[in-house]
């Protein structure tokens, strides 16, 4: 069985994570694809006040997007490749602003200004995704030719760092057209700004309204101006991310920090003021809410704080189990279907990879909202109860969403280890799994842990299909979603901090580990 | 007498409790041409970065043209204030610019004048006219390699480092590489000093050729 196992063919694995691909995102899509074989009804979906919708959508989250971009880019740029005191803590915390959930950040944000309506969300949004900008900054400027960096460096220092920015631009704009997809596709954050303020009405909450007259297929089929939308910004990040190629290399050393002298405190100040905007404000404002209080209220801060924190626990711990069994066990497919996309991806011709790439990452696109009403048509059938009202079911989803995430960062990790050692083992006779568990794998095993625990962290995060999911419904993020629309209390800051200490786990668990590892060696 | 134009004195360096370079002392100057041959990771490249700014020295002194431009560990003069330029082993060159940005813009950014037409007439020098708007990327490794020589000689260093610089070529490519770094110092007058694990690279460069042996420089 063992032998049978670990065939020395990679084929059958790869259909294996292609199956499961089919089965755990694509089946959903089905019933949102549908109308593209009736050209009539794509013509009818959209009328003049659905056009409306898509374009508020579509100029909302183009300024998300620059949001992102002008937080996020500077940010990484300084906290990689500067060297100024704090510049370490900068960079370790760069990735948690995108853990944290949306709504909570508006919740914050509405809070600390009482900003509502559309730019209050085109803020929020930026804030929330300025992390991929940065993210894919810090990459792509790691991917610099440290030589080429120094030969920069021997005309001057602004030189250098013009081609900084020039090697970094095109990473930082693909962050951004992602942070446009994803604000595109939210229907949370416009919905909470329009409930608490000026009324502002998206394509995304449009979608989710089919929820309220359970008219599921409406709202699978109305989600495809959406879905076309993402396919296309999504083909044009892969022909961005091709010309980007062009300027990194996989191998060889890492510049070092540019070292500032009078520009260290300005630096340190930039990257304060956008870590202030990112992450500290927005959970030092939901800290304070934890204990806030009205003005005929006789407690202290703090005994509100500690009140709402106990009741946060004990009242949200069975969501939060529930949550973590659906999201671990996705976690736990992704460990296994990750390296193997990886790899697939890693071993593809460009033309294939191109579509490979598309077929995984499209899940991701598409609004989330639309994924429940896909699952529902395909999945809410006699037959298939008990999968439908098991934990299996948003499993399943949040793994065919959240999957392209891990298999990026594996496919990056992996393209670093030198192809030589696993035709090596081929050539000794190893097997397949053991080719790419033991050579691939093995030399960066805590990125293979990081990728299981952000689709744990994301699947913990995510709200739009878990509302419309009977399986899902006891979720955290549901719960918060409710508490937050029919009371503003101590409860939900509280509860919202313990979701975010939940989500930055993972994430601080593998820096601490990497710290470890980087000081054994 | 006029000071060297690169005076190193008792040059110490370590990684860890490995000592790499100990009590090194070298110099040169204008227009002379030094070899030094040794294996790989005894300290050749290391050298080469500590003289030109792009890492500092556990101890000793490096003066170029009499200014100190290093005190112990202290670097006094920046990488870009000591008229110094590096040609690496890949080469190093820019993959968002075109083969005229390079040499163009470089010429800008040091104050240089006429940076269009110096450049292209370093470009015509080295036969790449025929490839300006092009990147890198699509270079042959041939032109690459004249590329980043192309770059230096617009710059008109005083004293060029060369890294390896045709370590990994075939003889042919290898003379041809020898034969553009020819017209580059018959051009700037520059010094060079070529670091290479290869004796015949040693032996074509001409000039003192030395072996580091034990972080020190010994006569070939």
């Amino acid at each position: 069985m063992i032998a049978w196992l670990n065939t020395r063919s990679p084929r059958p694995w790869w259909a294996l994570a292609l199956l499961a691909s089919l089965l755990a995102a694509w089946i959903p899509l089905a019933p949102i694809l549908a109308p593209l074989v009736r050209v009539d009804r794509l013509a009818e979906m959209l009328d003049g006040r659905t056009a409306l919708l898509l374009w508020r959508s579509i100029w909302m989250s183009t300024g998300a997007g620059l949001v992102a971009f002008l937080t996020g880019w500077p940010y990484a740029i300084i906290a990689c490749r500067l060297r100024f005191p704090g510049a370490g803590i900068f960079k370790l915390l760069m990735p948690l602003p995108l853990l944290l959930p949306p709504l909570m950040v508006a919740q914050a944000w509405f809070g600390l200004t009482g900003m509502t309506g559309a730019w209050a969300s085109v803020f929020t949004f930026g804030v929330c995704y300025a992390p991929l900008p940065a993210l894919l900054t810090a990459r792509s400027l790691q991917h610099q030719s440290a030589s080429a960096h120094e030969t920069a460096l021997l005309i001057g220092p602004r030189f250098a760092i013009s081609e900084m920015l020039r090697i970094s631009f095109l990473p930082a704009l693909i962050g951004a057209c992602f942070a446009f997809l994803f604000a595109a596709t939210d229907f949370a954050v416009p919905d909470y700004f329009a409930t608490v303020g000026d009324l502002f009405h998206v394509y995304a909450a449009e979608i989710f309204g089919n929820s309220r007259n359970y008219d599921y297929t409406a709202g699978a089929t109305s989600s495809l101006p959406l879905v076309l939308l993402g396919f296309l910004v999504l083909l044009g990040t892969a022909n961005l991310q091709r010309r980007q190629m062009n300027f990194e290399t996989m191998h060889g050393r890492t510049a070092a920090p540019l070292p500032l002298r009078s520009g260290r405190y300005l630096s340190l100040g930039i990257c304060l003021v956008l870590l202030v905007v990112l992450l500290i404000a927005p959970l030092g404002r939901i800290v304070y809410e934890t204990g806030m209080q009205g003005e005929l209220s006789t407690r202290s801060w703090s005994e509100v704080s500690s009140a709402a924190f106990h009741d946060a626990v004990t009242r949200g711990r069975d969501d939060v189990i529930r949550t973590l069994s659906y999201s671990g066990l996705a976690g736990f497919l992704c460990l296994i279907l990750a390296p193997l996309w990886a790899h697939l991806l890693l071993k593809s011709r460009s033309a294939w990879r191109l579509l490979l790439m598309i077929f995984l990452t499209l899940p991701l696109l598409v609004p989330s909202v639309a994924l429940g009403f896909g699952s529902i048509l395909m999945f809410n059938q006699p037959w298939l109860e008990n999968f439908y009202n098991s934990i299996w079911l948003p499993a399943l989803l949040v793994t065919g969403r959240f999957l392209p995430i891990a298999v990026w960062i594996l496919a990056e990790r992996m393209g670093r280890i030198p192809e030589a050692q696993e035709d090596a083992a081929a050539l000794a006779g190893c097997g397949y799994l053991t080719r790419l568990f033991r050579y691939r794998l093995g030399p960066i095993r805590s990125a293979w842990w990081l990728t299981a625990g952000l689709v744990v962290a994301f699947g913990v995060r995510e709200l739009d299909f878990a509302i419309l999911l009977p399986a899902a419904n006891q979720s955290a993020a549901v719960r918060y979603y409710n508490a937050l629309h029919f009371s503003r209390d101590n409860f939900v800051a509280a509860y919202g901090l313990v979701l975010a200490l939940i989500l930055f786990l993972p994430v601080m668990l593998s820096a601490w580990w990497r710290n470890l590892q980087t000081k054994e060696a | 007498m006029s000071s060297p134009l690169l005076d190193v004195q008792s040059l110490h360096k370590s990684f860890g409790d490995q000592k790499i370079l100990t009590d090194l002392s070298l110099q040169l100057n204008t227009g002379q041409r030094i070899s030094i041959q040794g294996p790989s990771g005894c300290g050749k490249s290391t050298l080469l970065r500590i003289l030109a700014g792009l890492e500092a020295a556990d101890d000793g002194t490096i003066s170029l043209t009499g200014k100190s431009a290093n005190q112990a560990k202290r670097i006094v003069q920046q990488p870009w204030q000591r008229g110094i330029q590096m040609v690496f082993q890949d080469l190093g060159l820019w993959p968002t610019r075109t083969v005229l940005q390079h040499v163009v813009d470089v010429r800008k950014a040091s104050g240089l004048s006429n940076p269009k037409a110096e450049g292209v007439k370093v470009l015509q020098q080295l036969g790449l006219s025929d490839f300006l708007s092009r990147r890198p990327g699509k270079l042959s490794g041939g032109e690459a390699r004249r590329l980043a020589f192309a770059r230096v000689m617009a710059l008109e260093p005083k004293l060029i480092l060369l890294d390896e610089a045709f370590s990994s070529l075939d003889p042919e490519n290898r003379e041809q590489g020898f034969a553009v770094l020819e017209q580059v110092l018959e051009s700037t007058g520059a010094a060079v000093i070529l670091v290479t694990h290869d004796p015949i690279e040693a032996e074509r460069l001409g000039g003192t050729a030395y072996r580091m042996i034990e972080g020190k420089l010994a006569c070939a």
